[in-house]
C-alpha cells in the first residue's frame, strides 16, 4: 500500500496516524462531505447525496480524485458553508451584537430603531434573508421585523450572504445615499451628520471587495464617506492582492503555470473595447501566504488550486459564446484581466458564481457538484 | 535647479493644513488616493512609501498610521533603507504622487488649486527646505519644489480643465508598492476608459 508523503511536512500527507488507520476512504470522505452540504437547495427539492458527489468528483482525472475530495472536505471543515440553522444563528447573534454595540437594553428597543432595507430585486439573497430572519424573530421572541423602525429608522441594516468583487453592495448602498427623505436631505447627508448609521451585515466579505465598495463610494460621493460605513461578516475571505500578510482563504493559482495560462490571460483583452486592468494580480506569488492556515499544505494548496483552475479551463474552451467576466475561477469585473474572484464560501441558499466554476456550471459536458439558481 | 524670490502678495501661501489653502498641503486629509487597491490616507503617506520599494513591511506601517507627520516619522526611522537613487528621482516620485492626488480628488482638489488664480503657490517653511521657502520680509525665498509642483499642475491640468484619467508610473527602477510594480493607475469608474494617461513633462527632470 502506497502512502503519499509530504516532503514540506516531513510526514505521510494524510492527516492520520499511518500505523492505526488505513488509507483515505473516498467514500467516507464523500460521505462527510454529504453531512456538511446536507441542506444545499433542500428548499427546491435538491438533494445532496453520494451519487451527486461521485459523479461530481469522477469528472475530475483518477489520479487526482482522492487528493481534491480529501482537501475539499478539509476546507469546508473550517466553515466555509452556512447551512440554514448556521444561518439562523448568523442573523439573531448579529442584530443581539448589534443592539449591545449600540447600548440598547433590549432588542426590541434596537429594532425601534433599526431600519432593514431591502434594496435588492426580487429572487435576490436580501429579501430572503430578511424572510428569514422575521422568521428567527417571531419564533424567538414573538414578534417581527414589521416592528423595526417604530421610533426611528437611525440604524440601517443592509444584510446578505456576501460581498465578493463589491459591485452588488456598491450599487445598492450607492443608490439609497442618492435618495431623499422627507425632510430634503439626502441619505447620504444624514449618514455624514451621523443621523442614520448604515450597518452591512454579511456571511462572507472578500477584504478586496470591501475596499473597492469604500473607494467606489468615495469616488462618487466625497472623501467623508470614507470609514463612515459599518461592515461586519461571520466569515472574512481575505483575498486583498496587495495588503499584508493576507491569509489567502480563496483559491488563487500562483505564478508557476504552463503556458496555456499566460495565453488564456493575454489572450482577454481581445475583442474588448475596453482596457483591462489587474493583470499583475492575475497569479500569487509562491510564497505566499506567508503561514499556511487554510489549505492542508502548501503543497497541497497549489495541487488543488491548480486543479480548479485547469478543469475550469477546459470547460470555457467548450464553451462557444463565452460572457465577458466568466472566467475559469468564478464571474470577475470583465475589466479585471484575472482568472476570476475564487471564492470558497458557500451558502445552503445558494452557491456564489464568484466561486471557480468546476462548482457550479452546468453546461458543455460538465455535471456541477452544487445547482445553481437564477445565475451563470 | 535654483531658488527663487516670491512677493508675498502675489503669492499663495500654505502650511498648516486647517489654514484657507491647508488643502494644498501633502499633509492635508480629504485627498485620500488609491494605489495598488489600497486606499492612503495622503499624498505624504504615499510619498515616504515610496522610498522603501524593498520593504513592503515599512510601506504598510507607513500608511496605516493615520498621522502623516507620524507616517513621516516612520520614514524618518527607516531612512536607511531608503531607495539608494531616492535623491536622484524624490521630485519625480512627488510629482507623480501629485498627479494621482489631483487624478483621483478631482473635483476638490483641482477647484483648490484653481481658487489660487495666477498667483504663486509657496509652501511656507520656518528653515530652509527644498519643499518650501522661508519668509524674508515682503518676500519668500527658496527652492519651493513642492509649490512648483503645484503650480505646474494648475497650469497644465487644471486651468485648461484636461482630466487626467490615467496617471503612468515613472520610469525608475524598481518601482513598487506593496511588493507589485506600480502601473498605469486609472480612474475605473466607468468601464469605457482606455488606459492611456497623458503624455508627462517632469517640472525637474
Amino acid at each position: 500500500m502506497w502512502i503519499k508523503f509530504d516532503c514540506e511536512k516531513g510526514k505521510p500527507a494524510v492527516s492520520r496516524d499511518i500505523f492505526t488507520q488505513p488509507l483515505a476512504d473516498m467514500d467516507k470522505v464523500i460521505q462527510d462531505i454529504c453531512d456538511i452540504l446536507h441542506d444545499y437547495h433542500k428548499y427546491n427539492g435538491f438533494k445532496f447525496n453520494h451519487e451527486r458527489v461521485e459523479k461530481w468528483v469522477n469528472q475530475f482525472e483518477l489520479k487526482d480524485r482522492e487528493f481534491f475530495i480529501e482537501e475539499f472536505l478539509h476546507l469546508l471543515k473550517q466553515g466555509i458553508y452556512v447551512d440554514e440553522m448556521k444561518a439562523r444563528e448568523l442573523l439573531l447573534k448579529s442584530i443581539m451584537e448589534l443592539g449591545r454595540r449600540f447600548k440598547f437594553t433590549n432588542l426590541s428597543d434596537f429594532l425601534a430603531n433599526a431600519d432593514f432595507v431591502n434594496l435588492q430585486d426580487e429572487g435576490n439573497s436580501q429579501l430572503i434573508l430578511l424572510e428569514l430572519l422575521d422568521d428567527v424573530l417571531k419564533n424567538k421572541y414573538g414578534f417581527s421585523l414589521a416592528r423595526c423602525g417604530t421610533k426611528s429608522k437611525k440604524y440601517v441594516v443592509y444584510v446578505d450572504d456576501i460581498l465578493a468583487t463589491g459591485g452588488t453592495v456598491f450599487d445598492d448602498v450607492s443608490g439609497w445615499m442618492k435618495k431623499t427623505e422627507k425632510d430634503g436631505e439626502t441619505n447620504y447627508e444624514k449618514i455624514i451628520k451621523g443621523d442614520k448609521v448604515f450597518i452591512i451585515e454579511l456571511f462572507c466579505m472578500h477584504t478586496w471587495g470591501k475596499v473597492n465598495v469604500e473607494w467606489r463610494l468615495k469616488s462618487k460621493f466625497d472623501e467623508k464617506i470614507l470609514n463612515k460605513l459599518i461592515y461586519r461578516a461571520y466569515y472574512v475571505i481575505e483575498n486583498h492582492p496587495s495588503k499584508y500578510g493576507q491569509k489567502l482563504n480563496f483559491a488563487y493559482p500562483d505564478k508557476n503555470q504552463p503556458q496555456i495560462v499566460a495565453d488564456y490571460l493575454d489572450e482577454l483583452p481581445e475583442k474588448r473595447t475596453y482596457g483591462m486592468t489587474k493583470r499583475e494580480y492575475a497569479l500569487r506569488n509562491p510564497n505566499a501566504p506567508t503561514e499556511e492556515k487554510f489549505y492542508s499544505s502548501r503543497t497541497n494548496r497549489k495541487k488543488f488550486e491548480d486543479l480548479l483552475l485547469m478543469e475550469g479551463l477546459k470547460i470555457l474552451k467548450r464553451v462557444e459564446e463565452l460572457k465577458p467576466n466568466q472566467r475559469p475561477m468564478g464571474i470577475i469585473n470583465p475589466s479585471y484581466q484575472t482568472l476570476g474572484l475564487g471564492t470558497l464560501f458557500f451558502t445552503w441558499r445558494n452557491i456564489s458564481n464568484t466561486t471557480p466554476i468546476v462548482f457550479w456550471w452546468n453546461n458543455n459536458g460538465w455535471t456541477p457538484l452544487f445547482e445553481l439558481i437564477n445565475r451563470g | 535647479m535654483s531658488a527663487r524670490r516670491y512677493l508675498i502678495s502675489e503669492s499663495i501661501l500654505f502650511r498648516k493644513t486647517k489654514e484657507e489653502f491647508g488643502g494644498l498641503s501633502n499633509m492635508a486629509a480629504g485627498y485620500s488616493l488609491f494605489v495598488n487597491e489600497v486606499i492612503i490616507p495622503t499624498s505624504e503617506h504615499l510619498y515616504q512609501a515610496c522610498r522603501f520599494p524593498d520593504y513592503p513591511n515599512i510601506q504598510w506601517d507607513i500608511i496605516n498610521e493615520k498621522s502623516p507627520m507620524k507616517a513621516k516619522w516612520i520614514g524618518r526611522a527607516n531612512i536607511k533603507l531608503t531607495r539608494s537613487d531616492w535623491d536622484q528621482n524624490v521630485f519625480k516620485i512627488m510629482q507623480w504622487a501629485l498627479e494621482v492626488k489631483l487624478s483621483q480628488n478631482w473635483k476638490t482638489f483641482s477647484s483648490l488649486l484653481l481658487s489660487t488664480g495666477d498667483k504663486n503657490i509657496v509652501e511656507l517653511t520656518p528653515q530652509p527646505k527644498i519643499w518650501g521657502a522661508v519668509k524674508d520680509g515682503d518676500y519668500c525665498e527658496g527652492f519651493n519644489a513642492l509649490g512648483r509642483l503645484l503650480m505646474y499642475l494648475r497650469e497644465t491640468y487644471v486651468k485648461p480643465n484636461i482630466y487626467n484619467h490615467c496617471v503612468s508610473p515613472i520610469d525608475i527602477p524598481n518601482f513598487k508598492f506593496l511588493g507589485i510594480p506600480i502601473g498605469v493607475i486609472c480612474d475605473e469608474r466607468e468601464n469605457t476608459f482606455t488606459a492611456d494617461s497623458l503624455p508627462r513633462e517632469f517640472v525637474f527632470a
